[in-house]
């Protein structure tokens, strides 16, 4: 009788991916050691799933907060005394995948991560240029000296993030880099316009401004510079834009608002429909979209997001009140009623939260589900890619053999060999390296159909596949895995082309580099640059023991070279 | 050598317990490991007795019966109908927990997808909204976390271990 514990990890897998709530996730990684160890390389797919609402506090002096989940219309109630400070009183939150950046009310900042309340202390708030100036001409500036906040990567996975934020009246740019240990925060220069909102994307937050000026601002420099300007019939006044990444390309989001009659100055306001335009920055074109695909998007107090649709709508915006008439409007509960779910499709709005909840300070708002993703931790701690990849090969025919066997993990096989001709398996090789260098990268499997995970002779054969947005990843590495991924065999690249490519030549050691040089040499001009003989010789050669304590010796010298860069 | 137009095909099936199975070619087809058996040895002669050692009687008999409902609905064009959900719903009322985990462990060897999603879901459901304690005495499954280990996890994740079912 075999135990559960034992069930073998593929069907932990597909058992996880049946669950529906992260707290069944937790409760399975809890039952013992070997579930847990399934449950943590599950996770990140598991949380790709629609983000959460936070909601106000329901009453003043508790250290909870709801946080409500639309995919099963549930709210939960979190304990996080950090948000609240000394005074007992909520702070200001703002968020950005999956983080919080808390205000207090004696001004101090810090990011929280909610779900396991760790905290990473910032700048105080009067480290900001001109403060004194900035915060003298706003009412509660806890409240409304910063208005926007963007990570540039998730804390959790590396110490090289930057937090930049929009502040004062107009909104202008600053960042800390607290992971390099920034006392104070940086104001990047840029002409004087209001911003409406701030992204990164591909290595640079862009900003774009009331008058429809888009600007790509480089850290590393300070330098800011325009790149694109939005056209004027676009400029729908009163403005209300964000930038939003999504599928790859960069979207400007607006909003239009109406207002029945300001002058009553009653919080009259609803927007009515959001118009996205996608932004070609090389050519400054702006072309009206009316289909996301299959993603939605995230906007409001939240840094803006897009994600793949799979438990909420795609072709959807989903939005929050971020309305700053609230604060003009004696009567007003606060923000938190102008939500919503906009079809672009066919122009209707439906809600996505059905209870009152409204506040000044912090009104709902948007949760990314990021949380903990821990890609080089996770890969460091197995070597089940390696282990799986090494499993492919079959032992006989060591040359040049026609194989006829198909073995391995399906993940990894060439198309060619799913449809089970005679194959290449030097070719095929190849094939399966690249995927495990993907999932090395991307610690998931290049060819998975979410709608039916376990064939992958779909996918496969049809060389579906994309790279994960939570990744970024050089365009030598995209050049390099379109080159690969070609189903004709004699179409697809081979290794001594590879070691031509410039993702392969980069940071490569002198040493390697001749090597390389000499052996491509070769390979061009001298075909089988070994006899038969030579291979059996070398076989030979390896099969005497007495060796191994060098060959060793040398691997693991090699591995620390890598632990060092 | 199996010819066309021939009356119904049998394939033998021998299980770890040495029992022999006779089952209709399109049944064992169901199985991926039968067939892709067939597909490797294509001159296998019809009296060929296909060995499954890792799976025993019981399990196979229960598998059996459902690959057997299952081709029918589909012969049928009932796939995905009600008529499915009320047959898989009485199938695995019967189960013990120890029968489910001897079917799904078998399934996976004999590698057939339609039960294994089938499987995988109902032990999905089984420990939906449920306590650790629960899932483990539901699963015969023994505490290896160090109490240290345990609070560890447990502090990271408090939050998500308020209103479960305490069944």
């Amino acid at each position: 009788m075999g135990a559960w514990s034992e069930l073998n990890e593929d069907l932990l897998i597909e058992i996880i991916k049946r669950l529906t709530l992260y707290e069944d996730l937790v409760t399975f990684s809890l039952v013992c050691t070997s579930w847990l160890s399934v449950a943590v390389k599950e996770k990140p797919r598991f949380l790709s799933k629609p983000p959460w609402l936070m909601l106000p506090p329901e009453k003043p002096n508790t250290c909870r907060r709801g946080f409500y989940s639309f995919s099963d219309n549930m709210t939960r109630q979190v304990m996080i005394p950090e948000a609240e400070g000394s005074n007992k009183r909520a702070k200001r939150c703002l968020s950005s995948r999956g983080w919080i950046l808390t205000i207090s009310k004696r001004w101090s900042m810090a990011l929280l991560h909610p779900f396991s309340r760790r905290q990473i202390e910032l700048p105080h708030m009067t480290t900001f240029k001109n403060w004194d100036y900035l915060s003298s001409v706003l009412y509660r500036p806890h409240i409304s000296f910063i208005t926007k906040f963007v990570l540039s990567s998730n804390p959790f996975s590396t110490s090289d993030y930057i937090v930049m934020v929009l502040h004062g009246s107009k909104r202008e740019l600053a960042y800390c880099k607290p992971g390099e240990g920034d006392k104070s925060w940086t104001t990047i220069e840029t002409s004087a316009s209001y911003n409406h909102d701030v992204t990164y994307y591909n290595g640079l937050f862009y900003v774009i401004k009331d008058n429809g000026q888009m600007t790509a601002c480089d850290i590393r420099s300070d330098m800011a510079e325009q790149v694109a300007e939005m056209p004027s019939d676009y400029l729908k006044y009163p403005l209300c834009l964000y930038l939003v990444e999504s599928g790859g390309e960069l979207l400007v989001v607006s909003r239009v608002v109406e207002s029945d009659d300001i002058s009553k100055r009653r919080s009259t306001y609803r927007t009515s429909e959001f118009l996205v335009f996608k932004v070609d920055l090389r050519s400054n074109t702006w072309t009206e979209m009316k289909n996301l695909g299959n993603r939605a998007v995230f906007v409001g107090y939240n840094s803006s997001f897009s994600i793949e649709a799979m438990l909420c709508k795609s072709n959807c915006i989903y939005f929050t009140d971020d309305s700053w008439e609230i604060y003009t409007d004696l009567t007003s509960h606060g923000g938190g009623k102008d939500m919503g779910i906009y079809n672009l499709q066919d122009g209707s709005i439906e809600p996505h939260f059905r209870g009152d909840s409204y506040s000044f300070m912090n009104p709902p708002m948007w949760i990314a589900m990021e949380e903990r993703y821990e890609p080089l931790k996770e890969l460091g701690s197995g070597n089940f890619v390696a282990v799986k990849y090494i499993g492919r090969g079959k032992k006989s025919g060591l040359l040049h053999s026609q194989h006829k066997s198909t073995v391995g993990t399906p993940a990894y096989i060439a198309p060619k060999l799913l449809s089970r001709k005679e194959y290449d398996g030097k070719i095929t090789d190849v094939w399966s390296c690249v995927v495990t260098l993907y999932v090395m990268l991307a610690g998931a499997y290049p060819f998975e159909d979410p709608e039916d995970p376990r064939n992958f002779c779909k996918t496969i054969d049809s060389v579906q596949y994309s790279i994960p947005d939570y990744i970024r990843v050089s365009a030598d590495y995209r050049h390099l895995l379109s080159r690969i991924f070609v189903s004709d065999p004699s179409e697809r690249i081979t290794i001594p082309e590879i070691k031509q490519l410039p993702w392969f030549l980069k940071n490569l050691p002198k040493e390697l580099i001749e090597i390389e040089k000499t052996n491509f040499r070769e390979a061009l001009h001298d075909q089988p640059s070994q006899s038969v003989e030579k291979i059996m010789c070398i076989i030979q050669e390896a099969k005497t023991p007495g060796e191994e304590a060098k060959v060793g010796a040398q691997a693991s010298a090699g591995a620390n070279d890598l632990d060092g860069e | 050598m199996s010819k066309l137009g021939q009356a119904k095909r049998i394939i033998f099936l021998k299980t770890a317990d040495g029992q022999l199975f006779e089952v209709d070619e399109p049944v064992a087809m169901e199985f991926e490991i039968v067939k892709s058996f067939f597909d490797e040895n294509e001159d296998a002669a019809d009296d060929t007795v296909v060995p499954l050692p890792n799976v025993s009687a019981e399990p196979l008999a229960g598998i059996i019966e459902f690959c057997k409902a299952h081709v029918e609905f589909r012969a049928n064009g009932a796939a995905g109908k009600d008529e499915v959900k009320k047959f898989n719903a009485e199938y695995i009322k019967e189960k013990s927990n120890e029968q489910l985990k001897e079917l799904i462990l078998a399934a996976n060897y004999l590698n057939i997808k339609e039960m294994l999603d089938f499987l995988t879901e109902t032990i999905a459901n089984r420990l939906k909204n449920k306590s650790v304690e629960y899932v483990r005495a539901f699963f015969g499954i023994e505490n290896d976390f160090t109490p240290q280990e345990e609070e560890a996890v447990r502090k990271e994740y408090e939050w998500a271990f308020e209103g479960v079912d305490e069944d």
